[in-house]
């Protein structure tokens, strides 16, 4: 019998097929999911990557794995979003390698709160009714019709000033 | 998850802009799948990194233990609810488990070995509604337990709420409140305040108020003010109270659900937001009575998960 190395790492278990399939089926969409919400093209994959391995770790408590990859992006998004506030006193962010030109209404949509930003990107990109925003979002569906009337809202005065 | 379904009817051109705006920049990132990682990236998304309790507070320790048990000792006699809990407990999100928002104390804490206790506890120190308004002392109903969460039904008179709970090591605290008069639904921080999205139940009628709080992570309310009248006159046309907020308006016409603002809790940010239902009074030197509470976690930023 061969001993094995002594750092040998533990084996990590495989990923089940049905997550893999929704990783190639839904990488690229979600991708985009994960700029649109966040803003940064940069990092948009690096969070739709940690969401998978957040839905993987979470095994088999995860019934439906789309909408729970889905949710875990939005939190990553929103995780994301809060450190970038706290480090903005401390140090200018990087600038987005992707080249940006005049967009009124793409500047307008980084003064909506995470909640609305992301109710908004969910009702208009991904067109997905309001119970699975509401699921995505972690509120009821009253909570996401506030949030895309108060976020259009606030759009518009944006767009006005 | 592809935007190729037929999208639903647009009601205005600004939503055909919104929607074209954000087909249109979604082409500015051009994925490369690299093939499913094993490991999350540690410096993408930040981890909750533990923190101790706050210094303890001992002057409400024996308070709060000696009506966790008076409390419970009520409760010992409740019928066993059969009704399913109006508290989402589900474990499994991919946020993970709600952190505790109460208590905040380590002193109090270390009281609470059992989830009735801290059920009690929590309604006697945080509730705290007047037993006369409701005509009944609050009643907790025997939790029912799933793992390191629980949920317990509680009644003060006709009013009826649920507390979530949760276990950490051998303690247990709550996770959030809500009754059948208030619920908040969501709470967010934005543009230096925080945003809370309320529903208001049948019991919030004419002549009551809403408070908002936010919660430091020693469990100090750093702010408490009223923030809006759902009616601010008497029935003569008098106000009741020289009103602080303006009268408050929910966010759909004929709805129950409002926003409300509730302040980040500078210099200490908070972790959580109270809301409290108080019944106006007609003599400003009487004291309000809270009717109704609901609380719930909150991130905002520098903020830290205290449990």
């Amino acid at each position: 019998m061969t001993p094995l190395p002594l750092d040998t790492p533990p084996a990590v278990p495989a990923w089940s097929a049905e997550l893999v399939a929704v990783y190639e089926r839904h990488f690229a969409s979600l991708t985009r999911l994960a700029y649109l919400v966040s803003g940064r093209a940069d990092r948009a994959e690096e969070l739709v990557q940690d969401a998978f391995v957040r839905t993987h770790q979470a095994g088999e408590r995860v019934r439906d794995p789309l909408p729970y990859v889905r949710t875990a992006v939005l939190n990553g998004c929103r995780s994301f979003g809060r450190r970038q506030t706290l480090e903005r006193d401390r140090t200018p962010p990087p600038p987005d390698p992707v080249p940006l030109g005049a967009d009124e209404l793409w500047d307008a949509l980084a003064t909506l709160s995470d909640r609305q930003r992301a109710a908004i990107v969910l009702r208009f990109y991904l067109d997905l009714p309001d119970a699975e925003i509401a699921a995505a979002l972690g509120c009821r569906e009253a909570t996401v019709r506030t949030s895309v009337h108060r976020g259009l809202a606030k759009l518009r005065k944006e767009i006005d000033r | 998850m592809t935007p190729s379904s037929p999208p639903p009817a647009v009601h205005d051109d600004f939503e055909a802009e919104v929607r074209a705006m954000l087909a249109r920049r979604s082409a500015d990132v051009t994925p490369t799948p690299a093939g499913p990682r094993r490991e999350a990236d540690p410096g993408a998304i930040p981890s909750t990194t533990p923190h101790a309790w706050a210094a303890p507070a001992r002057r409400r320790l024996v308070a709060a233990v000696a009506a966790a048990t008076l409390v419970a000792g009520v409760a010992t006699f409740a019928v066993a609810r059969t009704s399913s809990p109006t508290v989402d407990t589900t474990v499994g999100t991919p946020s993970g488990p709600d952190p505790i928002i109460w208590p905040l104390d380590d002193g109090i804490a270390r009281a609470l070995t059992e989830p009735g206790d801290a059920a009690s506890a929590y309604l006697s120190e945080v509730v705290r509604m007047d037993p006369s308004e409701r005509g009944a002392p609050p009643v907790a109903w025997p939790p029912e337990v799933d793992g390191d969460e629980a949920t317990v039904h509680y009644t003060v008179g006709d009013l009826a709420g649920d507390l979530a709970l949760r276990r950490d090591g051998d303690l247990w605290g709550v996770t959030s409140a809500s009754s059948d008069a208030v619920r908040i639904d969501a709470a967010e921080a934005v543009d230096g305040h925080i945003d809370v999205v309320v529903e208001l139940g049948a019991a919030v009628v004419e002549g009551t108020a809403v408070r908002v709080s936010s919660i430091d992570a020693d469990g100090t309310a750093v702010t408490e003010d009223l923030t809006g009248f759902v009616v601010a006159a008497s029935d003569g046309g008098d106000a009741l109270e020289p009103p602080s907020g303006e009268p408050i308006a929910p966010d759909d016409p004929g709805g129950r659900t409002f926003t409300v603002e509730a302040p980040l809790g500078l210099p200490r940010p908070a972790v959580a937001v109270r809301v409290d239902v108080l019944r106006l009074r007609d003599d400003p030197a009487s004291p309000r009575v809270v009717i109704a509470q609901a609380s719930i976690p909150v991130a905002t930023p520098g903020s830290v998960s205290p449990r």
